[in-house]
C-alpha cells in the first residue's frame, strides 16, 4: 500500500524499478515484491512434497505441478530490456500462461478439494473434470498467448508472419485474424 | 482401464443395492474416463507448449533490436516517417535522411543508454497507467507508439522542444479534443529528453500497420506554409473520418461495430463448444444422464430424497453444518432439541418402501 501511494514518484531509473513499480500493466508490482513471490510460491511447493510420487493422490500431483509452473512462468516478467517489442512479448507470457492459466487451474484444486469435503463428491469423478479443466485451460491459456503474439503482438511488436496467396496476402490474412483475436483496442 | 459391467434394465431399479451396483458401475465406467483425460490434459499441454517454444523461438530472432523490423537504437539519428505501402496495403515506418535528436549524432552505444533511459522513465512513471505503448496498456490517453509523429507537436522544426517542454510541464495544457489533461509527474529535463528519444525509436518499429490510417506530422523539407494548430487534434478530424468511410470493409467498422461482431462471433463460438462438449458427455457417460433423470424419483440412501436439500444436506448434516430438516444447525440448540423428531428415525413406508430393505 505504501509503495502504492509512491507510483510516479520515482526517478527514471533501475532505483524505481526495484522499490516502487515496473510500470509494466498487471504486472507493476517492483523487483522486490515480484521476489517475494517467488520464493512464497517456491516455499510452497517445495514444503509439501510426497512422500512417494505413488501416494501422492493425482489431485494433489496437479497442485504441485501447478505450483511448479507457477514460480517458472512468473520468472517471465523479471527483467528489464530497452527493446519495449520483447519486454512485451514476455509479458504476454506472464499474463496468459501465469495469471490466466496456472492460478486458474489452483483454483480448480482448491474446488475439486471443497466438492469432495462438502458433497462427498467420488475422487475419480472430481479428478476427470479437473483433467478436463486443466486441458482446457492450459490448452487454450497457450493457445491464446500463441495467438496474441501472433495475433494482436505480433502486429504490434512487429514480428514478421507468414505468407500466403496474392489476394489474401499476409498482411491482409493477420489483420482479418488480429480483429478476430485481438483485445479491443481503440481505433484513432 | 475401463471395466465393463452388464447393462441392466432400469426398471429392474426396485431397492438400494440396485442403486448402488448402478452408481458404482458408472463410477467404473468414470475409471476410463478419467485416464483419457489423464492423457489429454497432458498432450494438449505439452504440444501446445512445443508449439509456443518455436513460436517463440521465431520471434525472438524477428523482434531483436536491430533486426528489420525493430530498427537499432541509432535510427534516432535520422528522419523517421509513416507512409502508406501499396503492397503491404498499410503504413509503414520509412527510415530517411540523417536528423540527429536534438541535433547531436549519437553512436550505437550512447543511443542505447538513452533509449533505455527514456524507457525506464516510462516505466518509473507508469505511463502504461493511462496511455497505450505499442497498442498495450490503458485507454484513458492516446497510444504512444507513433507520438513522435503526432501532427500536434506543430513543425518538425520546434517538435523535439515542444515534446520537452510538454513531458516536464504537461498540466496546464490541453493534450487533445477529449478535454483530459495530463499531470506534472516531476520529469526532468533529462528523462524528458530520453523519453523523447525513447518515443522516436519506437515510432521506427514496424507495426504492421498499427496505428491505421494515421495522419503523420508533415516533415518534408520545404516547410509548410502554415503551421497546423498545435490544438488541433486528429481526434476531431471529421475530413479522416469522411474520407475513410468510403472503403467499407470489416477493418474500417468503428469500435462499437467491431465489438458486437467480436462478441457476436465469441457467444457463437461459446455455444457451439457448449453443444459439442455436451453431445461428447452425453456419448461418453449414458448411464450418468440416466442417473441423473432418474434418480431424483428414486430413493436414496439415508432419506435423502425426503430431505429438504437431498444428498448434500445430508452430507452437510454429518459434517453438523445443517440439522436433520436441512435448516442451518445451532450447536448445542435447536438443532439438538429437534434431534428426537427427525423424519428418518421412523418413517414407516412398510413393505416395499427402502426401509424394509435395511
Amino acid at each position: 500500500m505504501v509503495v502504492y501511494l509512491l507510483i510516479q514518484i520515482g526517478p527514471g531509473d533501475h532505483s524505481s524499478i526495484w522499490l516502487i513499480n515496473e510500470g509494466r500493466e498487471y504486472i507493476e508490482a517492483p523487483r522486490w515484491a515480484d521476489i517475494g513471490i517467488v520464493v512464497c510460491v517456491l516455499t510452497s511447493s517445495t514444503t509439501s512434497p510426497p512422500p512417494s510420487p505413488r501416494a501422492l493422490h493425482r489431485r494433489r500431483r496437479v497442485l504441485v505441478l501447478d505450483l511448479i509452473a507457477l514460480f517458472g512462468l512468473y520468472l517471465a516478467g523479471m527483467f528489464y530490456t530497452p527493446n519495449i517489442s520483447v519486454d512485451q512479448y514476455w509479458w504476454w507470457w506472464v499474463i496468459h500462461l501465469w495469471v490466466e492459466a496456472t492460478w486458474e487451474v489452483l483454483v480448480g484444486c482448491l474446488m475439486a478439494y471443497g466438492l469432495m469435503l462438502t458433497l462427498g463428491v467420488r475422487r475419480k469423478i472430481v479428478e476427470t473434470w479437473l483433467y478436463i479443466e486443466v486441458a482446457l485451460m492450459f490448452g487454450s491459456g497457450i493457445l491464446a498467448s500463441a495467438t496474441t503474439i501472433s495475433g494482436s503482438a505480433r502486429r504490434n511488436t512487429g514480428s514478421p508472419s507468414v505468407a500466403s496467396s496474392p489476394r489474401w496476402n499476409r498482411s491482409r490474412w493477420w489483420r482479418w485474424w488480429c480483429t478476430r483475436c485481438s483485445i479491443p483496442e481503440p481505433t484513432r | 482401464m475401463r471395466r465393463r459391467t452388464p447393462a441392466r434394465n432400469p426398471k429392474d431399479f426396485n431397492n438400494i443395492h440396485d442403486i448402488q451396483g448402478r452408481v458404482g458401475h458408472v463410477a467404473n465406467r468414470m475409471v476410463g474416463i478419467e485416464s483419457f483425460w489423464r492423457k489429454t490434459a497432458i498432450w494438449v499441454t505439452a504440444g501446445s507448449f512445443v508449439a509456443l517454444i518455436f513460436l517463440t523461438l521465431d520471434s525472438m530472432s524477428a523482434i531483436t533490436a536491430g533486426s528489420k523490423r525493430v530498427p537499432a537504437y541509432s535510427v534516432i539519428n535520422h528522419r523517421i516517417d509513416y507512409v502508406f505501402d501499396e503492397k503491404r496495403n498499410f503504413q509503414v515506418p520509412v527510415i530517411g535522411v540523417e536528423e540527429p535528436l536534438f541535433g547531436k549524432k549519437l553512436t550505437e552505444a550512447e543511443a542505447e543508454a538513452l533509449v533505455s533511459h527514456g524507457k525506464l522513465t516510462t516505466q518509473a512513471k507508469n505511463c502504461m497507467n493511462c496511455h497505450t505503448l505499442l497498442g498495450n496498456g490503458a485507454y484513458y490517453a492516446p497510444d504512444l507508439t507513433k507520438a513522435w509523429l503526432d501532427p500536434s507537436w506543430g513543425t518538425k522544426e520546434v517538435r523535439e522542444q515542444e515534446m520537452v517542454d510538454f513531458l516536464m510541464n504537461p498540466q496546464d495544457r490541453l493534450h487533445n479534443a477529449v478535454g483530459r489533461r495530463m499531470p506534472n509527474l516531476g520529469i526532468t529535463e533529462a528523462e524528458a529528453r530520453a523519453t523523447v528519444a525513447f518515443l522516436k525509436w519506437m515510432s521506427s518499429i514496424d507495426t504492421n500497420g498499427f496505428p491505421y490510417n494515421f495522419k503523420p506530422i508533415d516533415q518534408s523539407d520545404p516547410p509548410p506554409a502554415e503551421a497546423p494548430a498545435v490544438n488541433g487534434s486528429r481526434f476531431n478530424s471529421k475530413e479522416a473520418d469522411m474520407a475513410t468511410l468510403g472503403k467499407l470493409d470489416s477493418a474500417n467498422l468503428n469500435g462499437g461495430q467491431k465489438l458486437a461482431v467480436k462478441y457476436f462471433t465469441v457467444a457463437l463460438a461459446l455455444f457451439g463448444a457448449q453443444i459439442l462438449f455436451g453431445l461428447l458427455a452425453r456419448h461418453s457417460v449414458p448411464e450418468a444422464r440416466f442417473s441423473l433423470r432418474r434418480a431424483r424419483f428414486q430413493r436414496q440412501p439415508h432419506g435423502a430424497h425426503q430431505r429438504p436439500g437431498g444428498v448434500a444436506a445430508v452430507r452437510l448434516h454429518r459434517l453438523g453444518v445443517l440439522d436433520a430438516g436441512g435448516r442451518i444447525g445451532h450447536p448445542g440448540g435447536r438443532a439438538q432439541a429437534r434431534q428426537p423428531d427427525l423424519l428418518d428415525i421412523h418413517p414407516g413406508g412398510g413393505r416395499g418402501s427402502w426401509w424394509s430393505t435395511c
